[in-house]
């Protein structure tokens, strides 16, 4: 079994994300305890709009998970060279590929449309008497099973007859399991199930169908663009929370000193965050990317693999998108903190000799959490969508590596050409609209039960 | 014009509704304004005075639905009249002024612009006639100098001429009845009763009907002809105010009437050993100026304050906000760095240890806060609260002596052992101080600052929370430093009484001395504004 024959592969980015799930796994196991949070949460997962939007995350969280488990297959010894060494393949392979079942391997010479059979293009071709014509080409992994090109659409239907089949069985079975499990829940489950039934089957049709066509066709370089769409999914929700993560403990950190010492500290944080804020963001980020990637440039020996020189600069981005944009947050969490300390809990802490990290620890920063956490989810949306506006002007992620932002930097040329190449944008935009809408409708619903100023937030209270 | 007594407004079973939640707010509020008589609507905030009055005027947020009810003007219901009439209403019939003047202002505007631009919406002045008639009215609500203050701006009056113009403002167009929402209590005591004065005087020489809204008896009584309590939406007493003061028929009533009780027994002063000596002791907040933050100035918070608090004494801080007994209160918690002067506890001089140095006198030294719903931290339990001390201040107990502890100081302060699992949002108000004095007493203090710690809570609850802190000093001899801008607690609970104004102790002495015999100005002026029950 070739399987077995792997090597493990732990990029930067795949260790940072799966410490990113740890620490967010046991953030929420410890704030089980407090019934305040408790009940925010509860009250927005009694929406159902909370649920679908939050499963709908969790889907795309979880393709990132599986897109994030990397390995390099190991190659058949070369035939007549008597070796015990193992070669691996240079190229990184994820469990998300595995499952997707080798839809990023079906290359094609160049462009299609969407369960085309034949190519986007002309080209030159020999016919059966050896005359040179140039006529449409068939694809190579498209519709190869069919007896006449008249089959396509009986096939098509015929595939996603079995496709649903299999779905649906499969959502059976796991919507199944959580009905036993979560049975007498006062949360409204049964939209979080519809959209995970829609999910599975929407899944396993993409898979058996994109073995015999291309679903949303292929790109100039003949990849298909459903596997790419996919891939950018890592990209983007990974971008999303570590250039977060990057951002609070410098945003939280400098906010919660400054509001809480006051005096000269305050003094310096203010004077880092005027200064950061008032050079143009998009500009700084261009700059830094662009030095980073002559370090990249210069000292090649240090990645084993291109994959390695795309992550790195995935993650300086990460750094440096997090590191640009703590100021707002950090605004925010000094105007609290100076709330907070001026509150009789902090001046009572004071008058029992309580210490200076004890009142940070156990009074300041459980009351700032809401802000943090609010921003969190707002902030999200905006650095994916950062990221496509990068990539669109060529500073983004390394273009080996799927994003959405680079598909719509090449949708550029392509909506010119005539007829037009619609299918490459159609498949970012629907992927990332998906995720952008999710979020954005699930930060609204978090920041109306956490923010103590929406009235609905107190109402338990 | 009509005669005196007419009634010039009814209000008819006025019912008011939350719209989301349908609870009710008010609960069918009737009453009668008579011409040059003053209708004082009193009660605790929340009762629904405010309310009543924007109701009646058609202003009520969107949240509150009037439901069912009268107000009638001249025998037409304000209610059937359509939005346009109601705006010739408002302002031509029905004046209303509000608590602060400053932000009713507009600060951009020369006050006589803006009383002429009232003038000129109603009335068919213009020019020279306008100015004189703005003048005029300046002249009449005691504003000196009226012809220069025309043109000067809001900001550069203080708070009883910027009210005075608003009143100015609300009689330009002479209207019939005048609304005055809480007028006085942005005010100094002095000033208070100068306002007063002047709505007193308005409403005879103009035979205005006034709805007086406050909360404040002493306001009541010097100013009211007829008073109405109300207590959750509902007026639940109406009586002319002298038979009111002498004779009130509801508890609630003489509990908010919170008048000096008694001025023949006074607590005994008993000579003792002095716990904390106060020389001379100043806070001074620097005024920081241009580029560089040069101290330019200071702002004198205390001035140079000198008293004495005995072993199980309690001493009594009266002042205004803003007198600075607050921040007397942090210096001597060293919670802000006094600029000069001593303070003595037990001898030492604490006043300028370091946060660690100062660490044992922490456990001597307590304080109960103002507002108890900010006092705790919302996201630790009630034991936890209790503990912090116990636990930073090294008490050498045991985790189980502590859980012990706080049982019996749970007990002390009539609460459930098992409030200790929850959390503060679930208590009430008075249930909350309570367990602010369990988590003070429990590194057991010999001195608690306690800081206006009853102004927060209804006058029902009050007394049973300075019942408690009274019994609390009799069983452990601790002492209380009790600032308090109500002078009504004072005889029952003092043994000494300092009177602060601008940051200087003006006065001080034993409560008896202060209460019967003041000799400064100032504290007879504060004296004043608390009514007697002179019960016959």
């Amino acid at each position: 079994m070739w399987e077995l024959d792997a090597k493990p592969v732990l990029l930067w980015s795949d260790a940072l994300v799966f410490m990113l799930v740890i620490v967010l796994c046991t953030f929420f196991y410890r704030l089980r305890n407090d019934p305040q949070t408790r009940e925010r949460w509860s009250q927005v997962f009694s929406s159902r709009l909370g649920m679908v939007t939050f499963t709908i995350i969790m889907v795309y969280v979880g393709i990132a998970l599986l897109d994030s488990l990397h390995f390099r297959r190991a190659l058949a010894s070369p035939a007549g060279v008597e070796t015990t060494e193992v070669f691996y393949d240079n190229k990184v392979t994820s469990v998300l590929d595995l499952m997707l079942d080798g839809m990023g391997d079906r290359y094609e010479r160049t462009y299609s449309a969407p369960l085309a059979l034949k190519s986007f293009e002309k080209s030159d071709m020999k016919d059966e008497h050896g005359n040179l014509v140039r006529d449409y080409e068939w694809l190579e992994h498209a519709g190869r099973h069919l007896a006449s090109p008249a089959d396509k659409w009986p096939d098509l239907l015929r595939l996603t007859g079995i496709a649903l089949a299999w779905g649906l069985a499969a959502a059976a079975l796991v919507v199944g399991l959580q009905w036993v499990l979560l049975r007498g829940s006062a949360y409204p489950w049964y939209a979080s199930w519809l959209v995970q039934a829609v999910v599975i089957c929407f899944m396993v049709w993409l898979v058996s169908v994109s073995h015999y066509y291309h679903v949303l066709g292929t790109d100039q370089g003949g990849t298909d663009v459903a596997y790419q769409s996919l891939k950018g999914i890592r990209t983007g929700v990974l971008l999303g929370t570590l250039s977060t993560l990057v951002m609070l403990p410098i945003a939280v950190t400098l906010g919660v000193m400054a509001g809480y010492f006051k005096g000269w500290v305050d003094d310096v944080v203010q004077y880092l965050y005027t200064t950061l804020s008032s050079i143009p963001g998009i500009l700084l980020i261009a700059a830094s990317v662009l030095l980073f990637q002559v370090y990249i440039d210069l000292n090649p020996d240090y990645f084993a693999v291109g994959m390695e020189k795309a992550d790195a600069r995935f993650i300086a981005l990460c750094f440096i998108l997090g590191l640009t944009s703590w100021s707002s947050l950090c605004r925010l969490i000094r105007a609290e903190t100076l709330k907070i300390s001026q509150l009789g809990y902090v001046q009572a802490a004071h008058a029992f000799g309580v210490s200076h990290r004890r009142i940070l620890g156990r009074h300041i920063l459980p009351n700032v959490v809401h802000i943090i956490l609010i921003t969190f989810v707002l902030d999200f949306s905006s650095l994916v969508l950062a990221e496509a506006v990068l990539s669109y002007i060529g500073v983004g992620i390394d273009p080996s590596m799927g994003s959405w932002g680079n598909m719509i930097n090449d949708a550029r040329t392509e909506l010119s050409l005539e007829p037009a190449v619609w299918w490459t944008l159609a498949g970012a935009f629907f992927f990332m609209f998906m995720l952008v809408l999710a979020a954005n409708l699930f930060s609204d619903l978090v920041r109306d039960a956490f923010d103590p100023r929406s009235g609905s937030g107190r109402s338990g209270a | 014009m009509s005669a005196a007594g007419d009634i010039r407004m009814q209000v008819r079973d006025l019912r008011v509704e939350l719209a989301e939640t349908g609870e009710q707010i008010l609960k069918g509020v009737s009453l009668e304004l008579r011409a040059g008589q003053i209708f004082a609507l009193v009660g605790e905030s929340g009762s629904g005075k405010s309310v009543t009055s924007l109701a009646t005027m058609r202003l009520l947020p969107e949240a509150l639905q009037i439901t069912a009810g009268a107000v009638l003007v001249d025998g037409q219901d304000l209610f059937e009249l359509p939005e346009a009439s109601m705006q010739s209403v408002r302002g031509r019939r029905v004046a209303m002024i509000f608590q602060n003047a400053m932000s009713a202002l507009n600060p951009v505007q020369t006050v006589g612009e803006q009383v002429a631009e009232t003038l000129r919406l109603h009335t068919p002045l213009r020019g020279d006639a306008l100015r004189r008639r703005v003048v005029q009215l300046f002249s009449e609500v005691g504003i000196p100098d009226p012809d220069s203050r025309f043109s000067f701006y809001p900001h550069q009056l203080s708070g009883g001429q910027q009210q005075r113009i608003m009143i100015a403002m609300a009689l330009a167009c002479e209207p019939d009845i005048l609304i005055a929402d809480e007028p006085t209590t942005a005010l100094d005591v002095t000033i208070q009763e100068q306002v007063l004065n002047l709505i007193r005087e308005l409403t005879r020489s103009r035979q205005l009907a006034v709805l007086l809204i406050t909360h404040d008896m002493g306001v009541v009584r010097h100013t009211a002809d007829e008073v109405g309590v109300m207590y959750r939406g509902e007026i639940i007493e109406r009586e002319g105010v002298e038979e009111f003061f002498h004779n009130p028929k509801q508890d609630y009533s003489r509990r908010l009437i919170d008048a000096l009780p008694d001025l023949t027994r006074f607590q005994s002063v008993a000579v003792e050993e002095p716990l904390l000596q106060l020389e001379d002791v100043k806070v001074y907040f620097p005024i920081r100026r241009g580029v560089l933050q040069r101290v330019v100035d200071h702002t004198r918070a205390v001035d140079g304050v000198s008293l004495s608090i005995g072993r199980g004494e309690t001493y009594a801080l009266v002042g205004e906000s803003g007198s600075g007994k607050s921040t007397l209160g942090r210096a001597i918690l060293n919670l802000e760095e006094s600029s000069g002067g001593r303070i003595r506890f037990k001898g030492e001089d604490i006043g300028a240890l370091s946060r660690r140095a100062m660490l044992p006198y922490r456990k001597l030294i307590q304080v109960i806060f103002q507002n108890p719903f900010s006092s705790m931290n919302p996201r630790l339990t009630v034991g936890e609260i209790i503990a912090e001390g116990m636990v930073s201040l090294g008490m050498g107990l045991s985790a189980g002596q502590r859980e012990e502890r706080i049982g019996q100081l749970l007990d002390r302060v009539q609460l459930r052992r098992e409030y200790r699992n929850r959390y503060p949002h679930e208590f009430s108000g008075g249930q909350l101080q309570r367990i602010a004095i369990a988590r003070a007493l429990a590194v057991e203090p010999e001195l608690i600052i306690c800081d206006e710690p009853t102004s927060a809570l209804d006058v029902s609850i009050r007394a049973e929370v300075l019942g408690l802190l009274q019994e609390l000093q009799r069983e452990f001899g601790v002492s209380y430093l009790f600032i308090t801008h109500d002078l009504s607690i004072v005889p029952s609970l003092a043994h000494h009484v300092g009177v602060m104004q601008a940051g200087k102790l003006v006065e001080q002495g034993s409560a008896e001395q202060i209460l019967t015999a003041p000799r400064h100005p100032y504290t007879r002026a504060l004296l004043k504004s608390v009514p007697r029950l002179d019960r016959a």
